[in-house]
């Protein structure tokens, strides 16, 4: 059975306004989403910025509210979920950001910030210093470092505050956005390894949202490409690179520079322009105006995913 | 001529002063570029790769200063120009590209006018010719519909289309020496690859030599024809890309190569430990040294300067160094740049 499930998620912002945000377009961020993630599973979910990748994820957290379609979480219809019931949920889904100084309060120390979410689900005061040591530790970190704030440390060590953080709870599930994005090279590597570690000890199931594809082929078991609001691609990892079918998926992957000069250059199968405006979105196909295998089908029908291979969905008339 | 010296960067060293102490920042570093080539520079945040740009320049503002070394620009000593000599040189003979161009470019000007002023500026041409010029240019990046692109203000643009129309200021006055500080690190890996292969293009076209800064190694292996590789404001590792990729030398080089994942490769990441060093009054030592799986006993003493390990391959390291030649000795004395002049 599936952990996280999603049903024809869409989430549209503006257009709705009578007054100062009426003349405002409708931008689709994400558009008919509809995916899966089994128990100790990692899904990748990949794409370019302004795709919708991080409203996806924060819809799933039910930080935002969709527009329409339905979440489910180990088998409960969640969509609607308030108050008391939300707040349990809470517990169990985490997520980890991108900015790890931004996303911890700089005035408060480290000790007090893990301390927060265990004083919130009512752990008494001894056990959540004891927890508190036991995460430090986990994520790599000493004991010492719970009074010091964050802007003491650096950003790979910050973004160990954040993880230890999101497994103060012990959830089920964590959604890492784009958690190695602004790390230096020689940190990216430790948080990776080091995220890849705790899932196998502590049975983490991840949505591991980037838009780096060498790090998600790394972590990730199954992965999403997404574009445009629409999921156009699901397959796993292994079959990435041999079986990706998507014009976009296989655009992606040659754009991917790759540390060795004899791959020659991979900028001269650059697919042309740039990703379109969410707010107004291409008819048919959302990726034919840059599409290499364009045809006229593609202008005026919009493809459906489907199944083209067990575990394998294309969105795509030409697969 | 392609293939000649265009560049002479010998024994760069900028310092940042504070109440705290000395930040060299860019610690004795010496390179050539040749005209029509690429220098990639790599190194992670805070190993000065971008403050050695700007000195390249004479854009270092106090508590900074530019605390030695020569810069030679086709037989100009850069670093000794008066402010006026150096403003004529900056654009003209070698230009720069940043990160971000929505912070290098004018928010409250047209495209149109920025770039026209650039040329006017530099160049006795008319605003017409100038005009005339940078729609071509703007056209030469792959811009498409260049005379509406030049009402637009730079906010109405996309990022990549942002860094075109850096590229295209940068290139208006066809510079001998481009250098461009993470030009497309902000940008999405398709676009990227548009204008990664736009600026392979234009160099080609122009025979502008160009320095490319960039963390990312994939960047590098696809651009560059030379690399440096930088830590703690000091060049470890300098050599033809092929060879520092197949045969890298430094071991911060061999654990960069490794902590990065690569797609089509299975095994496991082995990250460097540890952080990058803090450059405040840093110890005379090896900057690696506490990161290095290497280090041994010489390493305590002073810092290794490059040496000759292959052909055009320079590696600073006790432990590679052995028998090794020193390399670019003759480089210190203050004479020698002239002969590139």
């Amino acid at each position: 059975m599936s952990l996280l499930q999603a049903v024809d998620l869409v989430k549209h912002y503006g257009g709705d306004g009578v007054f100062f945000g009426g003349g405002r377009r409708k931008i689709r961020a994400v558009d008919g989403v509809s995916l899966f993630l089994s128990r100790g599973e990692t899904l990748g979910l990949v794409g370019e910025s302004g795709c919708g990748k991080s409203t996806l994820g924060r819809l799933l957290l039910r930080l935002e509210e969709p527009t329409a379609g339905k979440i489910f979480f180990a088998g409960e219809d969640i969509t609607a979920w308030t108050g008391k019931r939300l707040r349990a949920l809470r517990r169990r889904i985490q997520i980890i950001f991108q900015d790890s100084g931004s996303s911890l309060n700089g005035r408060q120390k480290v000790g007090a910030i893990l301390e927060e979410p265990l004083a919130n689900f009512g752990m008494e005061k001894a056990r959540r210093r004891k927890r508190v040591l036991e995460l430090l530790a986990t994520v790599g970190l000493e004991p010492e470092h719970a009074l010091r704030y964050p802007h003491e440390f650096s950003g790979g060590q910050r973004q160990r505050i954040n993880i230890a953080r999101a497994l103060a709870l012990q959830p089920d599930l964590i959604v890492c956005d784009e958690p190695v994005s602004s790390l230096d090279v020689s940190i990216r590597a430790q948080v990776l390894n080091l995220l890849h570690e705790l899932k196998k000890r502590f049975g983490l199931s991840y949505l591991f949202i980037s838009h780096d594809l060498a790090s998600v082929h790394y972590l990730a078991d199954r992965v999403a490409v997404m574009y445009l609001g629409r999921i156009v691609e699901v397959l796993t990892v292994r079959g990435l690179l041999g079986n990706a079918l998507h014009p976009y998926t296989r655009a992606l992957l040659a754009a991917v520079p790759v540390p060795d000069p004899q791959r020659g250059a991979f900028y001269r199968e650059a697919i042309q322009g740039e990703p379109p405006d969410p707010g107004r979105p291409p008819a048919g196909c959302r990726f034919h105006p840059r599409c290499p295998c364009v045809r006229d089908q593609c202008r005026g029908v919009e493809p459906v995913l489907r199944d083209v291979a067990p575990g394998h969905k294309v969105a795509c008339h030409f697969v | 001529m392609p293939g000649d010296t265009i560049l002479q960067v010998c024994n760069l060293t900028t310092q940042f002063t504070g109440p705290g102490g000395v930040v060299k920042a860019v610690d004795g570093v010496t390179f050539h570029v040749k005209a029509g080539q690429t220098l990639g520079v790599v190194g992670e945040s805070g190993c000065g790769k971008s403050v050695m740009c700007l000195s390249l320049i004479g854009l270092i503002d106090p508590p900074g200063r530019i605390a030695g070394g020569e810069v030679w620009l086709d037989g100009k000593e850069l670093l000794r120009l008066s402010p006026g000599e150096l403003r004529r040189v900056r654009g003209r003979e070698i230009a720069l590209v940043f990160q971000d161009p929505m912070s290098s470019l004018n928010p409250v000007l047209t495209v149109g006018t920025q770039l026209t002023e650039t040329i006017v500026s530099h160049v006795r041409v008319s605003r017409a010719k100038a005009r005339r010029a940078a729609l071509r240019l703007l056209a030469g990046v792959g811009l498409p519909d260049p005379e509406r692109l030049m009402r637009r203000y730079p906010f109405q643009l996309s990022g990549g289309m942002r860094q075109r129309v850096m590229i295209a200021m940068a290139l208006s006055l066809r510079p001998k020496v481009l250098i461009a500080d993470e030009p497309t690190t902000a940008l999405d890996v398709t676009v990227q690859a548009q204008i990664l292969g736009e600026m392979k293009r234009l160099q080609k076209e122009l025979g502008t030599a160009l320095i490319l800064v960039t963390h990312d190694l994939g960047v590098i292996a696809a651009m560059a024809d030379t690399v440096a590789v930088m830590y703690a404001g000091s060049i470890v590792e300098y050599g033809p890309c092929t060879e520092v990729f197949t045969h890298p030398g430094h071991p911060y080089t061999k654990a960069l190569l490794r902590a990065v994942p690569r797609l089509g490769a299975d095994d496991g990441l082995v990250p460097i430990p540890g952080q990058p060093p803090n450059l405040l009054n840093l110890p005379d030592c090896c900057a690696f040294l506490p990161r290095c799986p290497l280090s041994g006993e010489e390493c305590r003493g002073n810092r290794p300067r490059l040496h000759v390990c292959g052909p055009e391959h320079r590696v600073a390291c006790h432990r590679s160094i052995g028998e090794l030649q020193p390399y670019g000795e003759d480089l210190y004395e203050p004479a020698a740049g002239r002969r590139f002049g």
